[in-house]
């Protein structure tokens, strides 16, 4: 049976098969280097944009927050008081 | 060949795919990285991905990709049909072997590769990953509007295979594996591929399973 599939594929793609590109595999260069720099460029570009966004929310709360404490601060009565 | 369904997906990216239908001899520094629109990081050379293909005689190599040692295992291999370089010209088939779920290689193969699954990845080393390690997409990537058409013949034109964009499939919910629980993947168009072999019937491949019936 085997030997037929293997007649059959050969007869139906031997006559269409045709190399398409002769180079060696091994005559490129595959370091560690060049997959280090797929690496890169594979990061998503939409990912330090989000980042850059997420951190300046975030600085945009402290700011808030800070803000809202030196405020209470100045408005409340007791804290001279405290102090003394 | 009958359980994957490929259907044709348009990215388009007008310097990727001039980039990829132009390449020619190996001449400059490869492998090349090449994105394609920000979403998928390809390593390019123009290696022959089919080296030992047809070595019929020796199963550890027919019908098997040659792929160079990749930093992580390759897992699916996809297929991308680039724009005719010029309209006289057929459109090149390259196949992708994906490492990642946006990083691959990327060789020129021969449309033949499409009427099947490759039983095996082989290493230059000789080790051979068999078929049941990955997967094929069942998704076909190219980056124009004008509708696939490879037509090709043997020296006996009674032996001929012709590879056609046709329209999405009226009946999704019966579509191959590779389409099912994926609505939108369903409306895409469809690669219908016909082979006319001497003394037989012609074939039919990838059709959706209803228009088989």
């Amino acid at each position: 049976m085997e030997h037929l599939f293997w007649v059959f594929v050969k007869r139906v793609l031997q006559p269409l098969y045709a190399p398409v590109q002769t180079y060696k595999v091994t005559a490129f260069d595959w370091t560690s280097a060049h997959w280090a720099e797929m690496a890169e460029q594979s990061k998503p570009s939409g990912h330090t944009r989000y980042t850059e966004m997420q951190s300046k929310k975030v600085e945009h709360l402290r700011q808030a927050v800070v803000k809202a404490s030196r405020a209470k601060r100045q408005d409340d009565a007791d804290i001279g008081t405290f102090e003394l | 060949m009958a359980d994957t369904v490929f259907r044709v997906q348009c990215i388009p990216d007008t310097k990727f795919w001039t980039r990829l239908a132009d390449s020619t001899a190996p001449k400059g520094s490869f492998p090349e990285v090449m994105t394609l629109s920000n979403k998928i990081s390809f390593s390019y050379a123009p290696f022959n991905a089919l080296d030992g293909y047809a070595d019929w005689n020796n199963p550890q190599r027919a019908l098997h990709y040659l792929v160079p040692p990749t930093p992580a295992p390759i897992r699916a291999i996809g297929y991308l049909i680039a724009p005719p370089a010029s309209p006289t010209k057929l459109r090149r088939v390259f196949v992708a072997f994906f490492y990642g779920t946006r990083q691959a290689v990327l060789a020129e193969t021969h449309p033949m590769t499409l009427l099947h699954k490759p039983l095996g990845l082989r290493l230059a080393s000789g080790i051979v990953f068999p078929g049941d390690t990955f997967t094929v997409s069942n998704i076909v990537l190219k980056g124009d509007d004008a509708p696939i058409r490879i037509s090709m013949t043997a020296e006996n034109p009674a032996l001929s295979m012709l590879i056609h964009e046709g329209p999405a499939s009226v009946a999704p919910s019966t579509a191959g594996n590779g389409a099912q629980g994926h609505p939108e993947t369903q409306l895409l168009s469809l690669l219908n591929i016909a082979v006319r072999i001497p003394h037989l019937a012609s074939l039919s491949l990838n059709l959706p399973m209803l228009a088989i019936v």
